[in-house]
């Protein structure tokens, strides 16, 4: 029953949602209605479970001093204590928007700042033109990088029309062809979970 | 044997220069000029055609560690819509978005003497993910639990009389770096109920949202940081990204060079045995 119960609600109320989308019948829409409210409600309880799946994950690595179990001790310390704090202050309260500002902030913008540094390194020594493909790649990067920027139009006034031209002509050309693929795979994928064809996400082999 | 020395340059000196190319225009300032583009025009028309005292809804989808690009381009915006006396419905899909929308929106209200429950109310982060999309549709009151991001009653504010479901306001504004961001309103809200969705995103999402802003679904994009500054430019209020541009066209030319150079460096240094 660990799967199978799974896979009947699953199909129960995916193909419900669904039928509601083309029939306005009997009671559909007001079930519709209940069952956006359960999806919210458990999507806030989702949180406290992620939390608590954490704890436990991390809480096994302190148990057992594993490497670097004192990463997984302040990791879990961190995280309820902040909870806690916004619990106790909400959102708008000093120490948790003073936390937030000056601590969490300046450290995720940090790590996402670094990306430039190596994306420096990369393009002197990992970007070459060693074949056909990757000097178109290797041109159109830096035709777009030129494009982007203010003094692109001072070297040349050509290179933000060039630029514009590869993100609205060739870029979403491509790009039109991968959203289609992904769309009809996330579809069909959708689909095989309704039907419980898809099992992966139960925990066994889809 | 040059080529080949520059071939193993210690990886700090690049960083070094990156450093310093960021960092000399703030202190010394290029001026180079920044060209207005057809993309930023449109977001700034469509913002200008909506009717003073019209409802928007403004989502912050953006996180933390986008800051750096998309505050200013969020402050654009919304003071923008300020300015028009717009009526704007501040709205997260993500929890740190809506953190990070409320010092956005209270610091410009404080500025420009905007009232909190007439001219601006923050939803907040409401969980539930695309179904809270979904159910503003029908009742965007149930759809935020009834409270604002504080707790307070949406009742109780003059704001919210007239806006039961999210086809009462005139637009939606989005200012994403990812997902959840523009798709999730373009495929639950703005595409089946016909809206106008507009907005900006960091540079690096600009080539995947393409298709969209060239089949309309996206009425307008700004597109990072140079979006942000031409915006500024087009509001006459100069701003962060504004005074950004400079570093950001000797990095860009600093990375153009590092390709020249890399290259030419590949192709001349002393071959190996094996023709590698």
């Amino acid at each position: 029953m660990r799967k199978e119960l799974p896979i009947l609600v699953s199909f129960l109320f995916g193909a419900v949602v669904i039928l509601a989308k083309y029939i306005s019948l009997g009671p559909l829409p007001e079930l519709i209605k209940v069952l956006d409210k359960w999806s919210i409600v458990s999507g806030a309880f989702a949180f406290l479970f992620g939390m608590i799946n954490l704890s436990l994950l991390h809480g096994h690595n302190v148990a057992r001093r594993k490497s670097d179990y004192l990463f997984s001790l302040y990791f879990i310390i961190v995280m309820w204590a902040f909870f806690f704090l916004g619990l106790y202050q909400t959102q708008k309260g000093y120490s948790y928007k003073w936390i937030f500002d000056n601590v969490y902030t300046p450290g995720t913008s940090t790590m996402y700042g670094m990306i430039a540094f190596y994306i420096a390194t990369s393009a002197y020594r990992a970007f070459r033109a060693r074949t056909m493909e990757a000097t178109v790649l290797l041109v159109g990067a830096a035709i777009v990088m030129l494009g982007n920027a203010p003094v692109g139009a001072v070297i040349w006034k050509q290179f933000p029309v060039i630029s514009d031209w590869l993100l609205k002509i060739p870029n979403t050309a491509g790009m039109r062809g991968i959203l289609v693929g992904v769309y009809l795979g996330a579809l069909t994928t959708a689909i095989r979970i309704i039907l419980g064809l898809e099992r992966g996400h139960l925990g066994g082999r889809g | 044997m040059f080529w080949d020395k520059m071939q193993k340059i210690n990886k700090y000196y690049i960083y070094a220069l990156l450093v310093i190319a960021l960092v000399i225009p703030m202190f010394v300032p290029l001026g180079l000029p920044i060209s207005i583009t057809a993309d930023t025009r449109k977001v700034y028309d469509l913002m200008e055609k909506i009717p003073p005292g019209s409802p928007i809804l403004m989502s912050f989808d953006y996180t933390a560690n986008a800051v750096a690009e998309m505050d200013p381009m969020a402050t654009a915006l919304l003071k923008q819509a300020f300015k028009r006396g717009l009526k704007v419905v501040l709205f997260s899909q993500g929890d740190q978005g809506a953190v990070l929308a409320q010092k956005i929106g209270d610091d410009l209200a404080g500025k420009m003497k905007k009232n909190y429950g007439t001219d601006y109310v923050h939803l907040g982060y409401k969980p539930g993910g695309t179904v809270v999309l979904r159910r503003m549709v029908e009742d965007l009151w149930d759809a935020a639990a009834n409270v604002d991001m504080n707790g307070k009653p949406l009742s109780s504010f003059p704001l919210m009389q007239n806006i039961k479901k999210i086809t009462d306001v005139k637009a939606i504004v989005v200012i994403s770096n990812g997902s959840p961001g523009f798709v999730e309103w373009l495929n639950y809200v703005t595409g089946p109920q016909k809206m106008p969705l507009f907005g900006g995103t960091v540079s690096v999402m600009v080539p995947g949202y393409m298709p969209y802003v060239q089949s309309g679904q996206f009425a307008g994009l700004l597109q990072g940081s140079r979006g942000t500054a031409e915006y500024e430019l087009l509001i006459k209020e100069p701003g962060k990204a504004v005074s950004a541009q400079d570093s950001q066209s000797l990095s860009h030319l600093y990375l153009v060079t590092l390709l020249v150079l890399g290259n030419l460096g590949y192709f001349l240094r002393k071959k190996p045995a094996d023709g590698r």
